[in-house]
């Protein structure tokens, strides 16, 4: 408890402070802009942190997060167009009540009902965290090779398309973290003579490359004019009445979403989804979903800004990413030579209650900005992408370079943009392919450390019962989806 | 909604996973074998290339069998305007890396050049909005050369 005060205390210094306000407003805008996302904001901003300290590097990241997913509900009620995937289910009752007339009434639902939902994960992040890690002090390499491999199959068995293409992805994504001098025997590995390669593929111009360049290539190729914003009339009120209307709403929606969050992969457009449905169940006017109703606005909110503080908590604790952004999360940790996981509780306790509570007080400061500055951020989503995309492109250029002063890095940002487009058409989910990439190392690490303790090679796995359990998850991950549909297909009736 | 991928950039991936196992196999033949460590160096490599060619095996054969079936669909998965103002985009961004990589201009002149470029590429050409780019061009190359160079002691080119 004392840690987190002193971490709370420590966040309202003046350069912390300014950087989480700074990071929530850049990821308010960038969440409320169509096709451009948090990730993208994030894998940008790494290079500027590489040149920050450790508490305002994270203060800015986590505004980021905490900004970039709730932003996205500017665009969703105004527009109809889900400025982040977590909004998509936001738009099935904002915007019907946007066309009605009632913009401002959807927007404070969707601003208040994201605040309550994050800070009521915020809760279980600052009251579970130190508890999960002391637990997980007990984990050795095979605990920590069976929590990857969970982590890495459940991310790709819930891919958007199909659990090949996300094997495919998280097996590519590690096959390109291969390269570099071997930690073990050091050994150079698949560097095919190419000095630059000694250090492997840096992943800051990868981040960068994956999700910056490929995405506005992707967009300035379809350039499709700003989408027409249906304008918001009347100040925004949210009263006591509303508080105590929606409540049960908010906290029902609020714990799906942290819960939700805490597992690998499913992330924030799943929870709210899940919330969505579990609102509609407990309405008495279930048909009204769909058509304007104002607790799907509500259950969709809650729920997504939950499942950032649920996803923080793995990453925090453990070391693993509940998402894409948690994996960008994870590198920047280690650009800053800091390890995620329970060790970070014990070594570094200020970067680990700093995070928990930078998240916190990110909160507060999107309610803030939202609800002073949400028709200034709507106007932003209007920049036309002529205006917006060689202003990105130029950044990301100058930001690669800026990371070793090597223009290697320019060129590695930009072969990874390529081959992120050359997935994206393919299919394949990019991302298990940044956090295979993230977590290979990793993962290997663990294993060989773990054959090396071990007597009986790989049999040493079955006297660890949690990594026994992880890879049982993990398999199972795999197997039972084409299992269950062998048996649906039995059992349905012939054509 | 999801897109079914096309065939044809199914049998793109099949082959460029084979190329890449093809890559991992071939470098993972010359690392000499474990001292230390049970595993050694060269385990990892050829597990993910093992994987990679059993998926790139399984992708090939759905997209030959759709094929043969006549479930392909005419559409590419893009469109051949959208890919060549890709290209384009994509074009001009590699040409500004060259110029400032092998040192043909300073950051602040080509920089403005290539944002300029860009958004008349991006957005088409209009006397306003080349101004407007010019003079954005300008300050945004001003700003980050401030930046870098002041705040972070990064000169850039």
């Amino acid at each position: 408890m004392t840690e987190l005060l002193n971490a709370l205390a420590a966040t309202f210094s003046p350069a912390v402070l300014a950087c989480l306000v700074l990071g929530t407003a850049l990821g308010l805008v960038v969440g409320a802009i169509p096709g451009l996302g948090a990730s993208m904001l994030i894998a940008l901003t790494l290079p500027i942190t590489f040149h920050m300290a450790n508490d305002t590097s994270i203060s800015l990241l986590v505004g980021e997060y905490v900004g970039g997913i709730s932003g996205g509900l500017i665009s969703a009620i105004l527009l109809n167009m889900p400025g982040t995937p977590a909004s998509i289910v936001t738009t099935f009752d904002g915007y019907p009540i946007t066309r009605k007339g009632g913009a401002a009434r959807a927007l404070s639902l969707g601003i208040v009902a994201s605040f309550a939902g994050g800070l009521i994960s915020a809760l279980f992040l600052a009251g579970l965290s130190p508890f999960l890690a002391k637990f997980a002090l007990r984990f050795g390499p095979w605990e920590y090779f069976g929590l990857i491999m969970m982590a890495f199959v459940m991310l790709a068995a819930l891919a958007e398309d199909s659990l090949l293409r996300g094997l495919i992805g998280a097996v590519l994504g590690m096959a390109f973290a291969l390269p570099g001098i071997d930690a073990s025997s050091g050994e150079a590995r698949l560097t095919f003579g190419l000095d630059p390669l000694l250090s492997g593929f840096d992943v800051l111009p990868v981040l960068i490359g994956i999700f910056a360049i490929r995405q506005i290539l992707s967009e300035a190729g379809q350039a499709a004019p700003p989408p027409e914003m249906v304008a918001s009339k009347g100040a925004l009120a949210f009263g006591r009445r509303d508080l105590t209307r929606f409540m049960p709403n908010i906290l029902r929606s609020s714990v799906i979403g942290t819960w939700i969050g805490l597992l690998p992969g499913i992330g924030a457009s799943v929870a709210s989804l899940v919330s969505y449905g579990s609102a509609r169940a407990f309405s008495k006017t279930p048909e009204r979903f769909g058509k304007g109703e104002e607790h799907g606005i509500v259950a969709s909110e809650a729920a997504n800004n939950a499942s950032v503080g649920g996803a923080l908590i793995p990453l925090v604790t453990m070391g693993i990413p509940g998402s894409v952004v948690d994996a960008i999360l994870i590198g920047a940790l280690m650009i800053h030579n800091l390890q995620p996981g329970p060790l970070l509780f014990q070594n570094s306790p200020e970067v680990a209650y700093g995070f928990i509570a930078a998240y916190l007080v990110a909160n507060f400061i999107m309610l803030g900005l939202m609800w002073m500055g949400t028709r200034g951020i709507a106007r932003l989503t209007q920049v036309p992408g002529w205006a917006l995309f060689p202003l990105i492109l130029l950044f990301c250029v100058v930001g690669a370079y800026a990371i070793n002063n090597d223009w290697f890095d320019v060129w590695v940002m930009l072969g990874f943009a390529l081959l992120g487009l050359v997935l994206s058409f393919a299919r394949i989910p990019l991302g298990p392919f940044v956090i295979g990439f993230v977590l290979a190392p990793i993962a290997e690490g663990q294993l060989r450390t773990g054959l090396m303790y071990s007597d009986d090679g790989f049999a040493g796995v079955l006297e660890r019962p949690w990594a026994v359990t992880f890879l049982a998850i993990a398999a199972l991950s795999v197997v039972a989806p084409p299992l269950l549909r062998l048996v649906k297909r039995r059992r349905s009736p012939a054509p | 909604m999801t897109r079914r991928p096309h065939p044809a950039s199914d049998l793109a991936l099949s082959l460029l996973l084979l190329v890449i196992a093809a890559l991992l196999l071939g470098g993972a033949a010359q690392l000499p074998p474990p001292q230390f460590d049970p595993l050694g160096s060269a385990a990892l490599p050829r597990i993910l290339a093992g994987l990679l060619i059993v998926f790139a095996l399984i992708t090939g054969a759905r997209a030959v069998l759709l094929w043969r079936a006549g479930g392909a669909s005419d559409a590419l998965p893009w469109s051949p305007g959208a890919a060549a103002r890709g290209a384009a985009v994509l074009g001009l961004l590699v040409a500004f890396i060259l110029v400032m990589a092998a040192g043909l201009a300073p950051f602040w002149a080509a920089g403005t050049v290539y944002v300029a470029a860009s958004a008349l590429l991006i957005g088409g050409f209009t006397p306003r909005r080349l101004v407007v780019t010019v003079l954005g061009g300008l300050a945004l190359c001003a700003v980050l050369t401030v930046v870098f160079t002041r705040f972070f002691y990064i000169n850039l080119p």
